[in-house]
């Protein structure tokens, strides 16, 4: 249960910080952030669309991004989301971690000396 | 369904219809395109759902979040001009702190009410004898015994006191307590039993004249030696501790720490001509005021015509206990409270001025916030948290400020505020400070609202312009006012420093300086007739006299400038008394007969006491030249011969002396009568102030306590004091009252100047083209240097004359109701015109060089 729920966390982490690199190129709504993840990560990552959206509100609650009602490309009413400074910041920041995290644990999967024994 | 939960639903729905059309232009067939739109979605309801919680969420946190924005914007605009926010901060801290203060001072010195039960029914009386000019006079115990039964059908009761030192011994080094001696009923009348053990009611004359009640100060440093039931030995005799009082007890004075009960026993049963009691009285519950003094009157006259010999002419007047222990602050509170008043308006002018100068310089940025679609209220809402991060700052350093200044009056002036002494000024101070701060943060934040149809104008420079002009029109009105606080402010101090001046140039009649003066007290033992009496007191005299750094030693029974007097009928030879009348009273000075030259009091007549006015050869006396005047009128007084007391044998005058302020500067004496210890007649007088005369009367102190030690070393050294201490602090009052006003005038006088600087600084810039224009026609740069100084002339000037009418008028209006206010004088109106034509002249001295290094080109540049 325990590790379910670390595995799950770590998910809504990653989820929120592709949503704001996908919004560092511009507003976008909802089903282009969507394909966008799924496009850019060549469909590696899968996300289940529908959680793409409490994860939107959510960052938008946080003032990380803000939305506002317009026509789509195919002039449809849409919601744009876009980044806000405090978003920004926040996307900085996370992608940061997220590359050290990755280097470390590339580092580690890579390592070809095993760990010392001790004596006990 | 919400409107807002309809808005969910529409952005999900459009998401899956996009997905569904992007299927199908890839190739699959619609229902199976629909099914896998569904499937890579998830579950449509719960996430709409999750949405909905979270905007929620957002919605119940945004204002937070707005508000928190703001007070980002505000700290950030702090650190932008931290020069305008910490001159508000500065002024609004002074503000609280001066404030907290005085609000505590006046609450602790005046306002409180008395520590005892329904105190409003307690009232101080007076003894009222017209014929002697007597107002504040004293009562016999047994005038004070009949009283009491009079009354008591009426519901009155009563109490005396006077105060009576005691000397503690048989402990380790004997100590002189200060001592109250009351009538048994005192605490019964005042409401306040002991904390511990018991009271003098019930108690027999008897256990009377051995029992005390002692202070819980005494008590917690004697431990238990003095726990109730216990014997300490007080003036020679072994007294029973019968109860300890609680801390907080105070009464008659803040450092009395042994009450002893006056039985009604011989002579003081009989004795109605010396009054020597001070007299409190309790009227009944819900007896008015009025009713209370009518009956008193009633008794007083019972009394006189019982007594006409000497009770007649004597009558009483009540006083609340309230104005009685309160009343000698009130003029000193009075001026701070006032002139407090006076710098918190002038602070409230010059906090407006700044934040009107704040607007001005921020009018470009809030014209571009408006312009980028900022609501005027929510540039209101972000200057309101400016204001409050002032106000904020301003009370955490205001606060601790103004507990400060209480903590500085009361030292600067004890004896001026003696009902500031056990006051605990912090809640006080603490919950004024933070309603100042609030109305501070209030008012701050109101400026741009109350002037936000000029702020709001339009960004066109024309009409930005204008505003400016407008802003700093303002401003100058508010220099002209705080310049007027100013001016009153200055005459309101110049005219209490010339009362104080006045007082404190007073010749007392007697040379304070280089005398130091401690009580003695005979003991018990020695003290049985005046003849022991002398012999002890010569040989203490002898002693200290010899002592090093001593060079001259004198003594009195009743200490110029310590508020005693023993006044005692005289009778005058060959002038019979009048029937129907009491005797009239002079002030009794038993004294060495040295004293008068070692006080150099001047003779006016005859001559001083010499070594041979001892008892065994003829009364003699030194009169006053207001005994003079008032008994041998018209005619030389020496030679003419009195009684005076318990003088059995006629007294003759071989003297007349210039008059003493007695009690201080501000009161003149009455008729006094000086006479040789050795011939007194008084075997109950039994102590005298040593007068020593030296170099350096302090170091003196350490020689003087073993010459005492050698004659009796039970003897405590106690009340020592500096003639020139007492002489300062009777004019305590006036100096406070003096220093308050002067302080806050020069406080309000450097916030004015500030804010009148500030002001003209910006009135100057806002003429630089007008300057550029006529140094461009040819005008010298000299001729424009005088512009400023004119300005601040005009500006101060203005507000000055108008500040000075306004305390001609106030003293004028006051000084009928206030007697102690001083009087309005040239001076008054002359010094603060001077010292702000220098104030004028000093603020124009920047603007006026900028001016002269002007040039035209610059101007036409900017």
């Amino acid at each position: 249960m325990g590790t379910k729920t670390a595995r799950l966390d770590v998910l809504r982490g990653t989820l929120d910080v592709m949503i704001l690199k996908s919004l560092s190129w511009g507003q976008q709504h909802g089903y282009a952030v969507s394909r966008w993840i799924h496009d850019q990560s060549d469909a590696d990552v899968l996300v289940e669309e529908g959680a793409l959206y409490p994860a939107l509100y959510r960052l938008e609650a946080r003032g990380l991004i803000v939305s506002t009602w317009g026509a789509s490309e195919n002039n449809r009413r849409a919601r744009f989301y876009r980044l806000t400074g405090a978003g920004r910041r926040a996307l900085r920041a996370e992608a940061d971690g997220w590359r050290r995290y990755a280097t470390a644990v590339g580092k580690i999967l890579s390592a070809s000396d095993g760990p010392r024994r001790s004596r006990s | 369904m919400t409107p807002n939960d309809r808005e969910i639903q529409q952005e999900l729905e459009a998401h899956l219809e996009r997905s569904i059309q992007d299927l199908i232009g890839a190739g699959w067939p619609p229902e199976a395109a629909r099914a896998e739109a569904a499937r890579r979605f998830g579950d449509l309801r719960a996430r709409r759902l999750e949405c909905a919680a979270e905007r929620d969420r957002a919605a119940r946190i945004a204002p937070w979040r707005a508000w928190l924005a703001d007070f980002g914007r505000g700290c950030r605009a702090v650190r932008r001009r931290p020069g305008a926010a910490a001159q508000m901060t500065a002024m609004l801290m002074l503000g609280i702190a001066l404030i907290g203060a005085i609000v505590a001072i006046v609450h602790g010195a005046l306002l409180r009410p008395l520590p005892f039960p329904a105190p409003a029914q307690l009232v101080a009386v007076w003894g009222v004898n017209d014929a002697q000019q007597e107002t504040r006079g004293h009562f016999s115990p047994a005038d004070l015994s009949d009283l009491q039964t009079i009354t008591r059908r009426a519901g009155l009761s009563w109490l005396g006191y006077m105060s009576w030192p005691v000397s503690l011994t048989d402990i380790d080094e004997p100590e002189r307590l200060e001592g109250a001696l009351v009538t048994p009923e005192f605490f019964d009348t005042l409401g306040v039993p002991p904390a511990r053990g018991r009271g003098f009611s019930g108690l027999n004359a008897v256990d009377l004249s051995t029992t005390v009640v002692i202070s819980a100060r005494l008590a917690a440093r004697l431990g238990d030696a003095a726990a109730p039931g216990r014997s300490l030995r007080m003036n020679g005799g072994l007294m029973t501790v019968a109860g300890v009082m609680s801390p907080s007890f105070a009464f008659p004075a803040a450092d009395t720490d042994v009450w002893v009960p006056l039985v009604l026993t011989g002579e003081n049963a009989t004795n109605r001509a010396s009054r020597w009691l001070k007299v409190v009285a309790r009227l009944a519950p819900a007896q008015s005021f009025d009713d209370g003094q009518a009956r008193l009157t009633q008794a007083m006259a019972q009394l006189a015509t019982a007594y006409p010999s000497t009770n007649a002419s004597w009558t009483a007047r009540a006083v609340p206990l309230h104005t009685e222990m309160f009343g000698p602050s009130r003029l000193p509170v009075l001026a701070l409270a006032a002139s407090v008043l006076a710098l918190v308006l002038v602070t409230g002018a010059n906090l407006t001025s700044v934040a009107i100068g704040r607007l001005l310089q921020r009018l470009p940025e809030l014209h571009l916030l408006l312009a980028l679609g900022a609501t005027r209220a929510s540039i209101v809402r972000q200057l309101a948290l400016e204001s409050g991060l002032v106000a904020a700052a301003a009370a955490a350093f205001g606060i601790p400020i103004g507990l400060g200044v209480v903590l500085m009056v009361r030292n600067l002036a004890p004896q001026a505020l003696t009902q500031l002494a056990g006051y605990d000024a912090t809640t006080t101070v603490t919950v004024v400070g933070m309603v100042a701060a609030a109305v501070g943060a209030a008012w701050l934040g109101a400026v741009p609202i109350l002037a936000r149809p000029w702020w709001t104008a339009s960004a066109d420079s024309t009409r930005s312009g204008r505003a400016t002009s407008a802003g700093v029109r303002r401003q100058r009105w508010l220099v002209i006012v705080q310049t007027a606080f100013v001016g009153a402010l200055l005459s309101l101090a110049t005219a209490f420093e010339s009362v104080y001046a006045q007082l404190a140039r007073t010749d007392l009649g007697i040379a304070t300086h280089g005398i130091l003066t401690l009580r003695l007290q005979a003991p018990r033992s020695r003290a049985a007739t005046n003849e022991a009496q002398a012999t002890y007191f010569d040989a203490i005299f002898e002693r200290v006299a010899h002592a090093p750094g001593v060079s001259a030693v004198a003594a009195i029974s009743d200490l110029p400038l310590r508020g005693n007097t023993v006044s005692l009928p005289i009778a005058i030879e060959g002038r019979p008394k009048p029937p129907g009348q009491a005797e009239p009273l002079a002030a009794l000075r038993i004294v060495t007969a040295n004293y008068l030259e070692v006080v150099r009091t001047p003779l006016r007549r005859g001559r001083f006491f010499h070594s041979l006015d001892l008892p065994t050869s003829p009364n003699v006396a030194i009169i006053n030249d207001a005994a003079a005047q008032r008994f041998w009128p018209g005619r030389d007084a020496i030679g003419a011969r009195f009684r005076i007391g318990g003088d059995q044998d006629w007294r003759t005058v071989v003297g007349v002396v210039d008059d003493v302020h007695h009690d201080g500067p501000t009161q003149v004496e009455g008729p006094a009568v000086y006479v040789p210890h050795r011939q007194k007649a008084e075997t109950w007088l039994t102590w005298m102030w040593l007068v020593v005369r030296s170099d350096n009367p302090r170091a003196t102190l350490s020689a003087i306590r073993p010459a005492i030690a050698s004659v009796d070393r039970n003897q405590p050294v106690s009340q020592v004091a500096d003639l020139d201490d007492l002489a300062a602090a009777s004019v305590a009052v006036p100096r406070l009252t003096a220093l308050a006003a002067l302080v806050t005038a020069l406080a309000t006088l450097t916030l004015a100047a500030a804010g009148a600087g500030a002001v003209l600084r910006q009135s100057m810039s806002l003429r630089r083209r007008e300057f550029a224009v006529r140094l461009a026609l040819g005008a010298p740069p000299r001729t424009l240097t005088g512009l400023p100084v004119l300005d601040a002339v005009g500006l101060v000037g203005s507000g000055g004359a108008a500040g000075v009418m306004i305390a001609f008028a106030g003293l004028r209006l006051l000084g009928s109701r206030l007697p102690d206010l001083p009087a309005f004088r040239s001076e008054t109106a002359l010094v603060p015109g001077a010292v702000l034509l220098i104030v004028a002249i000093v603020i124009a001295i920047g603007p006026a060089r900028r001016l002269a290094r002007l040039q035209t080109a610059d101007i036409l540049r900017q």
